[in-house]
């Protein structure tokens, strides 16, 4: 096992590296020039002369050639310094760090909201398959997968509004500082994240169930004898698991897309309005520092997708 | 006192106060003041001490009672909706000058947010000291001289005229500062005779200096400013002091015990919430979690009504979306082509498309705020023919023209996450009406906003580009300096970067543009500006829609209110020190 461990491990490093390319790359592609935008923030546009333009971006070190500047930024990221936004100097890492709660708290409720409620209802519709309960689930589940989040996010802070003059708390309270409040600023965004989700993760446990409840393993545990719920929970469901869990990984990105749009529909201070603003400012190292920590949840995330298989299925371990 | 800036001085606002009723009548004539066509359609509060009764969207037909201001009852959070994201840039002149307000003074300020004296509107452009003791002495054209008042930075020290000089030169010198375009126009040179003593000295007669000392500038404490801590807080002397942000969500203050200005503020806390969706905004709203709502379109409007049909509206006419054609591109190059687009266009419709068909044609100059002089496109005399539907005229322009039809070019315009789908619509409807009639085919160029700051929206665009407009600048309290950059070609050429979206070259609106800005006496200014609206609408150098409305939400709970210019709502906010929640 600990080998399979230290070559998923040493496997990340390329792949982090490939994405430092495309995350510094990609970003420069994006028209504009951020000397324009920094003096042009304000709106009514003043004129600008090319000696003050040179000047800032001599300052920014936006005049070195791309390659220089990205392996300062490299060197820099390695030693845990994403640099200084162009717009305010404040440190990103300092920014990120901030809103990286909150994010982090949409992400994992939301997966575990998709879970909880995905795998189950899977389960169940496989359980009863073709009966009125899986027609039901079934029915369900296909709504949830139809509904964008942003869609389900707007009739959520929406419909209770109008109907009976109600919307969570505004802003947002550390779940440290205050749980109560916390749960109740999050519980709505984590159902607009996590419904379409679970929805995807229903429709495959569901398949995964159907497929696995009739092998030979299965059969030959009934015959000896086991109760329903230790040959469903214990034989069947684990092996049922294994591209669920590749799902879940898969679905990490989708769901730290997802909280761009989320925060921004429940005014939620998380990396993804941080990026989003980010990109209209034309901040190259925020953009950078923002990208990078979603691309890192990603690798990890699908690492321990990885390595869950080996808890999942003893046969992985032997590689 | 030398007569300067006779905008600003109150003698010229306060004879010019008008009741609301009054407001309504004179709404669309030259006369009445900014408070009257800003009030036209306000909703009334309905403060229960101030007299007012009146519903929302509704006129109000009693004339404010005066409230003591200084009888207001500490206590309470209040919770503002904003517009400018509340970014982790906090430093003043880093992009924070709006919400600075609360926790900075100014040299003086508008004396606009609590209830006015009877008779009095609410909306006056009346200056009043604020850090300084009185308005500044004025010894000549170009030499302004302020004496300032004891008060303390949060930290306890006093503010010197030595900060004063900082402030202004910080600003004012800084090219990388947002607000140094607000001073580099007229600023000479900052003099400190003594530790209460500022003296500012201009390089010309500038009509914009004390709106500028009142919106642009913060007195910042240097020594906080220079230290570490200026990137993590808001340290100033005004009436609220600075206390956490989670940019770009929300950020925090509470009251200042040792503010100068006794009794106020009356808000234990203030919170400002950052842009959120829409439907959250409303939810927010209608659940009573939040005060002040920010401008809300005319669709947004009725669905808050219907919410919270208690809440008090406050209604202004803005300036018209525009089109803008490039005069120094064939075909727009010939005045009688830019002039067709004109008459091509049904405004109505337009309005009906963009704003549940409200709003009245607008032209260049905006007159939504009638003080300026300026005028309705149908008071515009020999041009006045230009703004009517007239496809039949335009086509004969165009014929006389020679031009080829349908004239193919490109539109450029902002995609609606910048200012909202209505401002995409517009866009859409002027694409295809003129393609109906068989006039225009446009190449669609639509863009983010990052992509139109260094493109269209400064005037590097190929055919035509579609804004939404500011009036000539009149939304804003400092119109001199748009007003020249957007209608002048200096040394008779365009470079852009540039205001002057449509290359419009004209020396005779140059050289008046120019003028009107260094043009203290304030007939003479209005005379200018009739002179410029009649060349512009002449020669159609920017075809304007129709007015657009901005509606404002306000909490019944809040006592003492009132209407305030529209340029103050959103992150801006020093008039809210005066205001407390009803017991």
């Amino acid at each position: 096992m600990a080998k399979y461990i230290t070559t998923r491990l040493v496997l990340t490093i390329p792949t982090l590296f490939l994405l430092t390319i495309l995350v510094f790359g990609a970003i420069r592609v994006i028209p504009g020039d951020v000397c324009q935008l920094i003096l042009q923030s304000g709106g009514t546009q003043q004129a600008i002369d090319k000696e003050t333009c040179r000047n800032i971006n001599a300052a920014l070190g936006l005049d070195k050639p791309v390659t220089t500047q990205y392996v300062s930024w490299l060197g820099n990221v390695m030693t845990g310094d994403l640099g200084k936004s162009l717009f305010n100097k404040r440190d990103v890492r300092h920014d990120i760090q901030m809103r990286m709660a909150v994010t982090l708290e949409i992400a994992v409720l939301g997966a575990s909201f998709a879970f909880i409620v995905g795998v189950p209802m899977g389960v169940a519709s496989a359980l009863k398959q073709n009966k009125f309960q899986d027609y039901a689930l079934r029915f369900i589940a296909v709504g949830w997968l139809s509904v964008p989040s942003f869609w389900s996010a707007t009739l959520l802070v929406t419909l209770p509004a109008v109907w009976w003059h109600y919307a969570p708390p505004v802003g947002y309270t550390n779940l440290w500082d205050d749980p109560i409040r916390n749960i109740q600023q999050m519980y709505l965004p984590t159902l607009a994240v996590g419904l379409g989700i679970s929805a995807a993760m229903a429709r495959l446990t569901r398949s995964a169930m159907l497929e696995v409840l009739g092998e030979d393993y299965v059969r030959t545990a009934r015959a000896k004898g086991l109760a329903n719920r230790d040959v469903v929970y214990r034989h069947a469901l684990r092996n049922a698991l294994m591209p669920v869990v590749t799902l879940f990984g898969l679905q990490t990105a989708l769901l730290l897309s997802g909280t761009v749009i989320i925060e921004l529909i429940f005014g939620l201070p998380g990396i993804g309005r941080f990026l989003l603003d980010s990109v209209q400012l034309k901040d190259y190292p925020a953009i950078q520092g923002a990208v990078l920590f979603f691309a890192v949840v990603v690798v990890f995330a699908n690492l321990a997708v990885d390595l869950s298989y080996g808890f999942l299925d003893p046969r992985v371990r032997r590689y | 006192m030398v007569e300067q800036g006779n905008y600003w001085k109150p003698d010229h606002w306060m004879r010019r106060s008008l009741s609301r009723r009054q407001a309504l009548r004179t709404l669309g004539f030259a006369a009445g003041g900014l408070t009257a066509i800003s009030l036209v359609g306000c909703g009334g509060d309905d403060n229960d001490d101030s007299g007012d009764s009146g519903s929302s969207g509704g006129a109000t037909t009693t004339p404010s009672t005066a409230v003591d201001s200084t009888k207001g009852t500490v206590g309470g959070t209040f919770v503002q909706q904003t517009s400018g994201f509340l970014s982790s840039i906090i430093n003043v002149t880093g992009g924070a000058e709006g919400v600075s307000s609360r926790t900075h003074s100014s040299l003086v300020s508008f004396a606009y947010g609590r209830k006015p004296p009877e008779g009095a509107s609410g909306l006056s452009l009346q200056l009043e000291p604020d850090l300084a003791r009185a308005l500044p002495e004025q010894p000549d054209n170009l030499t302004y001289v302020f004496k300032l008042q004891p008060a303390n930075f949060h930290n306890g020290k006093p503010v010197t005229s030595a900060d004063v000089k900082y402030s202004i030169e910080r600003q004012a010198f800084n090219p990388q500062t947002r607000n140094a375009r607000f001073f580099v126009p007229w600023l000479d040179k900052v003099e400190t005779p003594d530790a209460q003593t500022v003296t500012v000295r201009t390089k010309a007669p500038y009509v914009d200096v004390l709106p500028v000392f009142s919106t642009y500038l913060r007195v910042m404490s240097k020594e906080h400013e220079e230290s570490p801590e200026a990137e993590k807080k808001l340290m100033g002397s005004g009436p609220f002091l600075f206390v956490d942000t989670q940019p770009p969500a929300v950020m925090r203050f509470k009251r200042n015990p040792d503010y100068f200005q006794k009794p106020y503020p009356y808000f234990n806390e203030m919170t400002l919430l950052g842009p959120t969706d829409d439907a959250k905004q409303l939810a927010d709203f209608a659940s009573k979690q939040t005060h002040l709502t920010y401008w809300r379109g005319e669709i947004e409007r009725d669905r808050i009504k219907s919410a919270r049909p208690d809440a008090t509206l406050f209604q202004y006419p803005y300036s018209s979306m525009n089109f803008f054609m490039r005069a120094d591109q064939e075909p727009w190059t010939d005045k009688r082509v830019r002039q067709a687009m004109s008459m091509s266009m049904d405004r109505s419709k337009f309005a009906a498309v963009t704003s549940k068909g409200e709003g009245d044609p607008d032209q260049a100059l905006s007159w939504i705020f009638p003080d300026f002089g300026t005028r309705k496109p149908k008071d515009l005399g020999a041009s006045a023919k230009l703004f009517e539907y007239n496809p039949t005229e335009a086509k004969k322009l165009l014929a006389a023209a020679n031009v080829k039809l349908p004239i193919q070019t490109d539109m450029w315009h902002w995609n609606s996450s910048v200012v909202g789908q209505a401002y995409v619509d517009g866009a859409t409807f002027v694409q295809s009406s003129l393609k109906e009639l068989g006039l225009v085919n446009f190449t669609d160029r639509e863009t983010t906003h990052p992509q139109a700051l260094v493109g269209w929206l400064v005037g590097d665009y190929s055919g035509t580009c579609f804004f939404i407009g500011d009036g000539g600048g009149f939304v804003y309290n400092t119109p001199a300096s748009r007003v020249q950059s957007t209608f002048s070609a200096p040394d008779g050429k365009v470079t852009t970067p540039t205001d002057n979206r449509p290359h419009a070259i004209h020396a005779r609106l140059t050289e008046l543009a120019v003028s009107q800005a260094s043009t203290l006496d304030s007939t003479k200014r209005k005379s200018i500006f009739k002179e410029m609206e009649e060349i512009i609408a002449d020669e159609m150098y920017v075809v304007n829609y129709t007015t657009q409305q901005r509606n404002f939400f306000l909490d019944p709970r809040i006592s003492n209110n009132a209407q305030v210019p529209l340029w103050s709502y959103g992150p801006d906010g020093a008039f809210l020190k005066y205001w407390w929640f009803k017991s």
